[in-house]
């Protein structure tokens, strides 16, 4: 039997529409110095960034310093946001940018994080496996470049298309697909090795 | 339905295979979409890699993110105060036509005179003490901390903050919403004294705190 996967009902829903009428109001208050504004975009934005950033990195502080980072520069640049992409893009590709710089700057080691929880609805069972399964996955994702990561992150863990991707990390379509291409090939191969040990 | 065997290197799995996982999370525009899943019913190994990607996406969806907004907010929020010269430029000022510049160029222009004129009259009419404004700050109340109030503070209780660590606010509210404060004696029992007030969010030193 197909399995059954979610496709995109290709008018926009509401609440997407709302949520990002809502961010482009929210940016114009910023631009104008709110900082209450500013909290409630960073308060929106928190959790999609951490797991984004967390995913491209699994060492804690360098997660919450870039986040922040990535953040500052919002608010110090929102001014510069120009309505061309979604606002959620242009900040995905702030902390994006934010990541790659800070992943190249330090060569720290990663803590991985073997500690995660995974949802309490499951029996101890299927949250052990489901942690090791996650493990598994954020060690294999550490040995991909950032650029293949960021690519799977997005995919898999934002649910975003390809096209909005590419605006993310700044290249043409067809480079998105190859690096998801490579990026799980690679990982494919990496997750059997940690099987196999 | 049994799967037909598709060459693997055909344009047709090349392509289903660069396409699927943007399938798997929903993202496809109708044709795509259709092209898939018609792939899909056919091609055995794609319907397997579907499953296993979509069974990988969920293990970290499913998971709660591990970082903490309050905290990160409170941090990232002093990093704001400590550099009040932050915020964004003005979107509004670098749209503004030109036209708007000039006439509040001439309103300034036309009020500054007004207050020479103003001050003039005031010297004629009485050349005894200096004026002085209600609000004006000796040059030596220069600020030496800065308190961010809670939202919910009553005026009552920033006084009585305030009076507790002999302080008083000499500039803000900045547009982070901290205030500028002078006191008498900013060492660290004056600073504790402030923090431990029930109005009071957050207090720094402007001058540096030992073993802070």
């Amino acid at each position: 039997m197909l399995h059954k996967f979610p496709q995109r009902n290709h008018a926009v829903p509401a609440h997407k529409r709302s949520a990002d009428a809502s961010d482009v109001v929210l940016i114009g208050r910023v631009a104008a110095g709110d900082m209450r504004a500013f909290e409630t975009l960073y308060r929106t934005y928190h959790p999609r960034l951490d797991r984004f950033v967390g995913l491209m990195t699994s060492h804690r502080t360098l997660v919450e310093e870039v986040l922040n980072d990535a953040m500052l520069v919002v608010w110090k640049r929102s001014d510069t946001y120009n309505g061309q992409s979604k606002v959620s893009t242009w900040i995905f590709a702030i902390a994006y940018r934010t990541a790659l710089k800070a992943l190249r700057q330090r060569d720290e080691p990663v803590d991985m994080l073997t500690d995660e929880l995974a949802s309490d609805d499951a029996g101890p069972e299927q949250r052990l496996s489901a942690n090791q399964t996650r493990a598994s996955l954020l060690r294999a994702l550490d040995g991909l470049s950032a650029e293949q990561r960021s690519v799977l992150v997005l995919t898999y863990f934002h649910d975003l298309a390809y096209a909005e991707i590419a605006r993310i990390v700044d290249c043409p379509v067809d480079t998105v697909k190859t690096r998801m291409f490579h990026g799980r090939r690679r990982l494919r191969a990496l997750m059997c090795e940690e099987d196999r040990t | 339905m049994k799967a037909r065997i598709l060459p693997l290197d055909s344009d047709e799995h090349r392509i289903a295979q660069a396409l699927l996982p943007w399938f798997v999370n929903g993202t496809l525009g109708a044709a795509e979409a259709s092209q898939m899943t018609s792939h899909l019913a056919q091609c055995g190994r794609c319907q397997a890699d579907a499953v296993a990607q979509a069974a990988l996406r969920a293990v970290v969806v499913d998971a709660e993110p591990r970082g903490n907004v309050d905290r990160d907010w409170t941090s990232l929020r002093s990093r704001l105060d400590a550099d009040p010269v932050a915020p964004p430029r003005r979107a509004a000022a670098t749209t503004r036509p030109w036209w708007k510049h000039g006439l509040q160029l001439a309103v300034a222009l036309q009020a500054g005179v007004m207050l020479v004129l103003a001050f003039a009259l005031i010297g004629i009419s009485s050349r005894t003490e200096p004026y002085r404004a209600l609000g004006a700050v000796p040059a030596s109340a220069e600020a030496n901390a800065l308190a961010v109030f809670r939202a919910d503070a009553s005026e009552k209780q920033m006084r009585e903050a305030l009076r507790a660590a002999s302080a008083r606010i000499v500039g803000g509210p900045t547009v982070t919403d901290a205030y500028l404060l002078r006191l008498g004696d900013p060492g660290p029992d004056a600073l504790a004294r402030l923090r431990a007030q029930p109005g009071v969010l957050r207090v720094e030193s402007l001058q540096g705190e030992p073993g802070r």
